[in-house]
């Protein structure tokens, strides 16, 4: 996995500001060639500024873009082998679809007739060919949003930038064209940095994610690892839900550790750099909460505040005398829930392979 | 019932624009039209048909002569005024930043002046004691004041860029800042060197303002007769001043009548094509 043959991307150490406001801080990031790889990140945490470092339109206060083992800071825009998809579309409103899409080659002084096959070779992998004489101002949201991905792809770039590409479609469309990018990333083998402020979109399309917070990265990985195991108690909550509380570290024994919470004492795994006493937070997400019949060992007796019925299942939050805190328990099937009422003690269980301790 | 007084509302409004169309444009038109085709006879006027006015414009060189040496001088006038408004609208929409509506500002400002103030003040400056000759003079470049610019056609066609300066720039930086930036810099992202981008993204894109620009230049310097009455001298006689000395010395309206249709004449031809050659330029 850490070949480094294959990587084909490196930024290092870079360092951007505006003025005196600082918007990026210390990014380092290897992209591998033929990576899905998302830069995550809510609205103003300097996600497209990566992009515009990368594609050339804006250069690094500090640090290094390397392509291909090149410096490539200096390299104006039209010499850097990435092509852009721009978040809402950029495309030529003097020129229809096919010199739209044609536009990269004949800058190129490509010969007219080969510029005509490969353009309606790449409006047939975006399902266009039938709109070819269209201004792009006729054309639907998708379309353009298609066609500013083949006026790209027809480059044959090494690197595809995408700066939200989706966020100006409705919901429906967008779920269509994260199926439609995931695809014709897979069938034209090429590097595509992709951002969104989306999660499930980032865990839907990526090989990997990095996940960009207060102007630094918090963690980067593949999907899994950063639903399965979070760095921070940010990322545990920020892809789905998890319940954070505070414990103590009452006991450590070889893989396991004794935490003492709100809602008692219960044993889990050992993640991080722990020792007795340590004050820490504890994350466990609602699926990996077992509601049992009775007292076992480990096992926390609480008592139910709400249900939330939603049919087939339904989702439960808990409360301890102890603490106004909340636990939220869910996947509860029906005919289990039948049997609950608010109020009610109820005994649960955490998966202790599950769940993850953050040094706070 | 909502909908119902919507629609009167509405409809007044249609009517009373179409009753301002036909008393303040095609009534006063028309007119104008049929004045064409009298006669004067005298100090009367002979309200009988005939094409004589017309034919008279064909037959005696001299109109034709001036009319389309008026054209040239417009011509003229409307590609300095391009060579010259265009950069600056250019400058102006790409690099002045947070400045460009002060100095768009600064260049509107004139259009507020008496059109007849400024040509008094280019006369001051191009006069033979004018500003120009004077300041040559002190620097000792020249002897004698230099004559080229004064009492002439060129005289006229100075003044004109002058004033009309403005009129190319605004709607030719209008239609040039409009252009969002991430298209230009799609441009530069699919290889284009910085004249590939003007080339194939800016001008294009930018050109109906320019195209706007240049109507109303060309036509305004086309029917102007105050400024060559005021530093053309005898040479810069142009087709306007001719129309002008019909009604105002001559007092043959018919006449003058029948040379300015055939000057409107011209002119909603020439912006028909434009219009037309614009639109098949953007399909």
């Amino acid at each position: 996995m850490d070949d480094n043959t294959e990587i084909i991307l490196d930024l290092k150490n870079i360092n951007k500001s505006f003025g005196i406001t600082k918007v990026l801080e210390n990014i380092n990031i290897s992209i591998k060639n033929n990576e899905f790889f998302t830069i995550l990140g809510s609205s103003g945490s300097g996600k497209s500024t990566i992009i515009r470092m990368i594609g050339g339109f804006t250069k690094p206060s500090s640090g290094e873009i390397i392509f291909e083992k090149k410096i490539i800071n200096d390299e104006p825009i039209f010499k850097r082998p990435f092509n852009t998809v721009f978040q809402d579309y950029a495309l030529f409103p003097n020129m229809n679809v096919f010199n739209n899409v044609g536009f990269g080659l004949k800058i190129k002084n490509i010969d007219k007739n080969i510029i005509k096959e490969k353009v309606l070779e790449v409006l047939s992998i975006v399902g266009l060919e039938s709109l070819s004489n269209r201004m792009p101002q006729e054309l639907s949201g998708g379309q353009q949003q298609r066609v500013a991905l083949a006026r790209a792809i027809i480059c044959e770039p090494k690197v595809i930038l995408l700066d939200e590409p989706l966020g100006a479609l409705d919901a429906e469309l967008r779920k269509q064209m994260q199926l439609f990018l995931k695809e014709i990333q897979k069938k034209i083998k090429i590097t595509f940095i992709f951002i969104t402020h989306d999660q499930e979109e980032a865990i839907f399309l990526s090989d990997r994610i990095a996940v960009l917070n207060n102007n630094k990265f918090e963690q980067i990985g593949t999907p899994k690892e950063l639903y399965y195991s979070p760095n921070t108690p940010y990322l545990a909550t920020f892809f789905g839900e998890c319940n954070l509380f505070k414990c103590e570290v009452k006991n450590i024994t070889q893989d396991t550790a004794l935490l003492n919470s709100e809602f008692g004492n219960f044993q889990t795994k050992i993640s991080n750099n722990i020792k007795i006493g340590d004050n820490v937070s504890f994350g466990i997400r609602p699926e990996e909460i077992n509601l049992i019949n009775e007292k076992i060992e480990n096992s926390l007796e609480l008592t139910i505040d709400e249900i939330n019925f939603k049919g087939s299942v339904s989702t439960v939050n808990l409360i301890s005398k102890h603490s106004k805190q909340k636990i939220k328990i869910q996947n509860i099937s029906s005919n289990v829930s039948k049997a609950l009422s608010p109020g009610l003690k109820v005994h649960i269980l955490f998966n202790p392979n599950a769940g993850n301790i953050f040094l706070s | 019932m909502k909908s119902v007084i919507d629609y009167f509302s509405s409809s007044i409004w249609t009517i009373i624009s179409f009753i301002l169309i036909i008393f303040l444009i095609l009534i006063p038109l028309g007119s104008f039209l049929s004045y064409s085709f009298f006669t004067v006879d005298g100090l009367d006027i002979n309200h009988e048909f005939s094409l004589a006015n017309y034919k008279e414009f064909f037959i005696d060189e001299i109109y034709i002569n001036t009319f389309v040496r008026t054209i040239f001088l417009a011509l003229t006038v409307m590609f300095s005024c391009i060579l010259l408004g265009y950069p600056v609208a250019y400058f102006l929409a790409r690099y002045a930043g947070k400045f460009k509506y002060a100095i768009l500002l600064m260049l509107i400002i004139p259009l507020f002046m008496s059109y007849i103030i400024k040509i008094y003040m280019m006369r001051s400056i191009l006069g033979y004691s004018g500003l120009i000759n004077k300041v040559l003079k002190m620097l000792d470049i020249i002897e004698k004041p230099l004559e080229f610019f004064l009492w002439n056609q060129n005289a006229v066609i100075i003044t004109l860029v002058i004033i009309l300066l403005p009129l190319i720039i605004i709607p030719t930086f209008i239609s040039l800042d409009k252009i969002p930036s991430n298209i230009i810099e799609a441009s530069f992202d699919l290889g284009c060197k910085p004249f590939q981008a003007f080339k194939y993204v800016i001008f294009p894109i930018g050109f109906p303002g320019l195209v706007v620009g240049s109507i109303f230049v060309f036509i305004l310097a086309l029917g102007d007769f105050v400024t060559p009455q005021l530093v053309g001298g005898t040479s810069g006689f142009t087709y306007g001043k001719i129309i002008y000395s019909n009604f105002g010395l001559a007092f043959n309206w018919p006449f003058g009548a029948s040379l300015a249709s055939i000057l409107l004449f011209v002119s909603v031809i020439i912006i028909a094509l434009t219009n037309y050659l614009t639109k098949k330029r953007k399909s």
